[in-house]
């Protein structure tokens, strides 16, 4: 029994094999080579973009002809150092051109590397190629649009990043808690344009969503609308409502706020009635002790743990109601009370966090 | 008799030539995935350097879960590098296992521990908890001690960790593996290079023999002289540089390394957990979740980062490496017989169709198909029906198509992530390669047969590996 492929085939390994190890032994070499030839490239452009201020167009030449991977690595060691007048100079050349191009690449290295050119460098000009950018169905490439968003906060995105909240895209872990950072970072702009959101209640998601931005964000003016959506909403809008209200520090002023989170200790989730007492103790709503100790008497154990520590929290008038709390008939009342007026500061601390 | 025993050898020849055939040109095919997959990764980490730039907001948290049964040695040491990687958000869980060492009062004079009430709901039922106790010096440590269950293993600890774990992703690390500062960073790449839902990752897993460490950290990376290490050094770089990263392309990895592995926790608490009884149940876990998730067909990745870089102390002696790999046989064939059904079922895609089939012929009949090819050629060259010239050459292919896989995997670590700063341990591992397949590779496949026959007569039983604990900077890198 005799294969004449056989033979053939095992020359062929042989071959392959010997290649590695060339490969292998050459290797260094050939690194070393192609690392001379990037310096050298890079060296060039950095002595260009340096006299971007004397010789703009120079500049934006020696910008549009390096490759974006490569004007992407400079402007993240030089830009940093940059005041704004050189981003400008390079813009009004046309220095950016080709890394708007590469924003429209099939490539997604390429479309990265423009969204890291942008980061540094976009104006008004290129919120329409970071919009896109923004959307980008590459994790990656959508993530650096969004480093850009932060680092260039130009107005015209606060539409394009609200658009991103809507979408469903940005579920994707770390990305929501990125996005709502960045947007959250437009302060006072964004308060408007959420607080008529909430109103308009879009779907479960995107308005968890919004209320994860409006706890963030803290401010009183949005609590009525949280609070409506706290009275009104499916389970996880309310149970973020809660959480969005204890986020606000002033939320105790607001009479509509206090009202929907001790409504919501009524509330028949226990989930809910559990984040509505945390968020009465962290906000110190003296005014809702009386419901607070009657949530001592919850059926459900969380409602009953997080009613006693938000007691603790609201200092001495608190410990006063468990204390006096312990000395009732209310078997599970009492022993909460007892439990918790026991706990050390150590273990207060675990249960706040 | 002697005819038909001829006629047998005749007929059965060319069957394990087909076997071995389809076999090694789908590794072929692994190898030119993971080449493109490595490609992607080290685009994104040297070309792009992705994740530095990215804010800590941009990384969700992560809550790293250490089972530790009798680890006095190592476990101050593993925890404190644990404690010091950088990563944005993350906590760190030790369930002692009901030690009977001093484990726990290791981590007590290490970490100051403080007895703290448990503040989390109990989704598993993992058994009883003695105490919970939260460290002095370091808030983000948690120390769970729990007593030994009925069965020994990880899982019972891991589900303990889990239902501490607060949140959304739990990672699970082995008490004797220490991991690279910046590999959870790394891990997370992940979340940035799909688009669907990530449901697990996992990292490289490296030889740490050999390998000195400063603060838990390793320093100056050699390859051990011992053989016994140095031949598992280019099995790893096999297993996971191609062996997984070819996987991310071919429908998600059945198997991430519990070792240093990441997992969506909500998932994992619905699958049930880490089950029990399993021997392996890192791959249990995971085929589940791949179930779980194409039952219900959303989209989902369960990926394979190549830099992360986790180093674990491997078996130093022929008899523990053989244990070692006649229980992974034993968990592999366990969980592929709980979970027949994907086999095959076009309902699981690529994972039925492409995965788990592989698992089942490459891998589980593996060891029995070469068995018996040596059998057959032995026979058949005893019996004049196969000659020597194609014996020879057959061999020659064989083990020469072993020998380039494992140097093609060398290399394109080399060229890659270069974990090894000399190019002399890289010419060592291409040595203990060219002698790997012959003597070495024939052990191995004697121990997964014994592994297939203790499974078979339902032998259990864990081999517990001895610890020794990890080299100083001041220690000599040699081992021999």
């Amino acid at each position: 029994m005799a294969l004449p492929w056989l033979g053939l085939v095992v020359r062929v390994e042989s071959g392959l094999l010997a290649l590695l190890l060339l490969g292998l032994l050459t290797w260094p070499f050939l690194r070393g080579l192609a690392r001379r030839w990037r310096l050298r490239q890079e060296r060039r452009l950095v002595a260009a973009l340096r006299e971007v201020g004397a010789r703009p167009a120079e500049a934006a030449r020696a910008a549009r002809r390096a490759g974006v991977r490569t004007l992407a690595r400079v402007l993240d060691d030089l830009a940093p150092g940059w005041e704004g007048d050189e981003a400008r100079a390079l813009r009004a050349e046309g220095g950016l051109d080709a890394a708007v191009g590469a924003g429209r690449s099939l490539m997604w290295w390429r479309r990265l590397s423009a969204a890291r050119v942008l980061s540094w460098t976009a104006g008004p000009e290129q919120v329409p190629a970071l919009a896109r950018l923004l959307a980008d169905r590459h994790p990656a490439v959508a993530g650096a649009a969004l480093l850009a968003a932060r680092r260039v906060r130009l107005p015209g995105l606060l539409d394009p990043l609200l658009d991103e909240l809507r979408s469903p895209r940005s579920d994707r872990p770390g990305r929501l808690s990125f996005l709502l950072e960045v947007v959250a970072g437009y302060g006072e702009e964004v308060v408007d344009p959420v607080r008529r959101e909430l109103a308009g209640r879009a779907e479960e998601a995107v308005t968890v969503r919004l209320l994860r931005l409006a706890g963030r964000l803290g401010d009183p003016r949005l609590a009525p609308g949280i609070g409506s959506i706290l009275r009104e909403g499916g389970l996880e809008e309310r149970i973020n409502a809660a959480r969005a209200l204890s986020g606000i520090p002033d939320a105790a002023n607001v009479p509509e706020a206090t009202a929907a989170l001790r409504g919501a200790l009524q509330d028949p989730a226990w989930q809910v009635r559990a984040q509505a007492t945390t968020a009465l103790g962290k906000l110190g709503a003296g005014q809702a002790a009386g419901d607070l100790r009657r949530a001592l008497s919850d059926p459900a154990w969380w409602v009953r743990l997080r009613a006693a520590l938000a007691l603790r929290a609201l200092g001495p008038r608190g410990a006063d109601i468990l204390g006096s709390v312990t000395r009732e008939e209310d078997r599970y009342a009492h022993d909460m009370a007892e439990y918790v007026l026991g706990l050390g500061e150590g273990a207060l601390a675990e249960y706040a966090t | 008799m002697i005819h038909a025993l001829r006629q047998i050898v005749a007929n059965w020849s060319p069957l394990f030539l087909w076997y071995f055939g389809i076999l090694n040109l789908f590794y072929g095919i692994l190898f030119a995935l993971s080449v493109l997959e490595c490609v992607k990764h080290w685009t994104l980490v040297h070309q792009l350097r992705f994740t530095d730039r990215l804010p800590d907001a941009a990384f969700p948290p992560i809550s790293i879960v250490v089972a530790a049964y009798d680890e006095e040695a190592v476990i101050a040491d593993s925890v404190s590098a644990l404690l010091r990687l950088d990563y944005p958000a993350f906590e760190v869980i030790v369930v002692n296992d009901g030690s009977s060492d001093d484990t726990m009062g290791e981590l007590d004079r290490a970490f100051d521990l403080h007895p703290v009430p448990p503040a989390f709901q109990q989704s598993l039922d993992a058994g009883p908890v003695r105490g919970f106790y939260r460290s002095g010096r370091h808030p983000a440590l948690l120390v769970v001690d729990k007593g030994r269950g009925r069965i020994p293993g990880r899982a019972a600890p891991l589900n303990v960790g889990l239902n501490a774990a607060r949140y959304p992703y739990f990672m699970t690390v082995d008490a004797d593996t220490v991991v690279n500062r910046g590999a959870l960073r790394q891990l997370a790449r992940s979340f940035f290079v799909t688009t669907k839902r990530v449901v697990g990752s996992g990292g490289t897993i490296r030889v740490a023999n050999g390998v000195r460490f400063r603060d838990g950290e390793a320093i100056d990376p050699r390859v051990s002289d011992r053989w016994v290490v140095g031949m598992q050094v280019p099995e790893y770089f096999r297993g996971f540089l191609f062996g997984r990263l070819a996987w991310n392309r071919l429908g998600g990895n059945l198997l991430i390394s519990g070792a240093f592995s990441m997992y969506d926790k909500r998932l994992a608490i619905e699958v049930g957990g880490f089950r029990e009884t399993s021997i392996t149940e890192d791959l249990d876990l995971t085929v589940r979740m791949h179930r779980r998730m194409r039952e219900r067909g959303v989209p989902y990745a369960i990926s394979f980062v190549p830099d992360p870089v986790a180093w674990t102390e491997v078996p130093r002696t022929v008899g523990i490496l053989g244990n070692q790999r006649e229980r992974w046989h034993r968990g592999l064939m366990d969980t592929i017989f709980r979970n027949l059904r994907m086999f095959l079922n076009w309902r699981y895609g690529p994972v039925g169709l492409l995965g788990f089939p592989y698992y089942v012929v490459g891998e589980m009949l593996e060891p029995v198909a070469e068995a018996a090819g040596y059998v057959v050629i032995v026979a058949g060259l005893l019996l004049g029906v196969i000659d020597v010239d194609y014996m020879l050459l057959f061999a020659a292919l064989a083990f020469g198509y072993q020998i380039l896989l494992s140097v093609s995997g060398v290399i394109l670590e080399l060229l890659t992530f270069r974990v090894y700063p000399r190019t002399s341990d890289y010419l060592k591992l291409i040595g203990f390669a060219l002698v790997e397949p012959f003597g070495f590779r024939q052990l191995t496949v004697w121990w997964r047969l014994k592994g297939i026959g203790r499974f078979l007569l339902d032998l259990g039983g864990w081999n517990v590996q001895e610890r020794y604990g990890f080299e100083e900077e001041s220690a000599s890198a040699g081992e021999s």
